[in-house]
């Protein structure tokens, strides 16, 4: 935001400066690529999740509450975040829908060797966590993806919920059992 | 980030994933992100304008709110000239100029928002719900309706079928392609003989596909099925065969389907189930089926 305050950008992007968008953009793209890589590494749909991100950027500045806004990038990674949860959900909602075939065709198929196990331990780790906080309440998820993955602290997790801090960590704190439930879970089931 | 190390275990995968600004794999198109930037905020200050005189209008059939310093309004006459910030009755074809929106709203709750330089007919909404998208981008925000017809808008190329949702369909480049972004709910999106059933959030495009993207790493052989690391992470455009059905029952089995969610919504659960099971028994083909017989579940859940 050379030259620029916070303010003066985001009252020109609700003026709809093109100015300000470019600002914008400059300034938050590596915290909305922050929280979409890390939430769902590759995607070959990540450009239009980068957009989708800006979009509810821009739609939320004009909201009441944007005047309150602090901490511009955390507010942005929740943003990014909430996306990225949305689309794990529609994904695995779609999965079950229509893959169901042909994830058992493909399961069938595959035989991998041994040099790939551990990339494969990687993106199976990764799926569970994915269908693990999809599957969660919505408030813990997020909860949980904005303290652990993304790294706020307690009192941003409150002001981006908009929650108490008490509510707050009540919603991590009962994240972290859900998460560990699900593993406990899983993991009995393996053992069978 | 918690310190208990079996929950550091578990979010190992996202909290360690490194971030990469520059790779092939995570390119974004600068320009394209701005432009959506400024048609989201063109739309999202349309809808802080709440309260104006067009509501009223609205109740009588087609209303027309003006947000710009321009906006034409051919009603298959002489071109009218509307001031911003006016609101009027309209009818035929509308084009707003650089720097200019508008809103339309109907009687029943359908409101299109009109992005700068578009070009739609509305003559045929009001009798058909139907729009024409001729140049431009729109954004449609349909409610749940128990209505006789389902909303469509047609542009060159397709045709885009409402089941209830908020979406914007746009023509771009010289192609004049079509490209359908559903934040909520889902559409359905007919190109010939071709049906493709986009979710939100999802987007979908008639341009033709660029060349695939050069892989960051060596692909993997292909993860075992209980992994969805490989599946694509947005509600993929699904396409769909057209089975046995003929492409003219499209609107009919959209209007099921919406009769049953809003009959399923409204606790008419016997109406529910009779929409929901005349789509499941007369179009077994149909791409909607599975949200047919997911609905139909529910309804049956909570009448049991």
């Amino acid at each position: 935001m050379a030259g620029r305050t916070q303010a003066e950008v985001l009252r020109g992007a609700v003026a709809g400066e093109p100015w300000a968008y470019a600002a914008l953009y400059e300034a938050l793209y590596p915290i909305v690529a922050r929280a979409l890589q890390k939430i769902l590494h590759q995607s070959p749909d990540y450009e239009d999740l980068v957009q989708t991100s800006f979009e509810l950027i821009v739609r939320t500045l004009q909201k009441p509450r944007a005047k309150e806004i602090e901490n511009l990038a955390a507010w942005a990674s929740a943003i990014a975040a909430r996306v990225a949860l949305d689309s794990i959900r529609a994904r695995i909602r779609e999965r079950r829908i229509f893959n169901r075939d042909a994830d058992a065709a493909r399961a069938v198929e595959t035989v991998p060797g041994p040099k790939l196990e551990r990339q494969l331990d990687v993106r199976g780790e990764l799926a569970w966590l994915q269908g693990a906080l999809a599957a969660m309440n919505a408030e813990q998820a997020e909860a949980v993806l904005l303290h652990d993955v993304l790294g706020h602290d307690l009192w941003e997790v409150a002001s981006l919920t908009e929650v108490s801090a008490a509510a707050a960590q009540k919603r991590l704190s009962r994240g972290h059992l859900e998460l560990k439930r699900r593993a406990e879970l899983r993991k009995k089931a393996s053992s069978k | 980030m918690s310190q208990d190390p079996v929950l550091r275990q578990l979010l190992a995968p996202m909290a360690e994933q490194e971030v990469d600004l520059e790779g092939a794999p995570f390119q974004v198109d600068r320009e394209r992100v701005l432009s959506r930037m400024a048609q989201a905020n063109a739309s999202a200050h349309s809808e802080r304008r709440r309260g104006l005189p067009y509501a009223a209008l609205a109740a009588a059939g087609i209303a027309v709110l003006v947000l710009g310093a321009r906006f034409l309004a051919p009603n298959g006459g002489p071109e009218v000239e509307i001031a911003a910030g006016t609101a009027t009755q309209a009818h035929g074809e509308l084009e707003t100029a650089a720097n200019s929106s508008a809103r339309v709203r109907t009687a029943d709750g359908m409101q299109i928002d009109v992005q700068s330089q578009t070009h739609v007919a509305i003559s045929d909404l009001q009798a058909n719900s139907r729009l024409k998208l001729l140049g431009g981008s729109i954004r449609c925000t349909i409610p749940h309706r128990n209505a006789a017809r389902a909303f469509q808008v047609s542009t060159p190329d397709v045709t885009i079928v409402d089941l209830g949702t908020v979406f914007t369909v746009s023509i771009e480049g010289p192609q004049r392609s079509t490209r359908v972004s559903v934040e909520e709910g889902e559409v359905m999106v007919q190109r010939g003989s071709e049906r493709i059933v986009v979710r939100a959030p999802g987007t979908w495009s008639s341009a033709p596909p660029v060349a695939a993207r050069p892989s960051a790493e060596p692909s993997p052989a292909e993860p075992a099925a209980t992994s969805v690391a490989d599946l694509p992470l947005e509600p993929a455009p699904v396409k769909l065969p057209l089975g046995k059905a003929p492409p003219a029952t499209l609107a009919h089995e959209a209007q099921l389907l919406r009769q049953g969610l809003a009959a399923e919504r409204q606790g008419h659960a016997a109406d529910a189930i009779s929409m929901l099971t005349q789509l499941i028994k007369n179009y077994p083909n149909s791409p909607l089926i599975p949200d047919a017989r997911a609905a139909l579940a529910r309804v049956q859940a909570g009448t049991r």
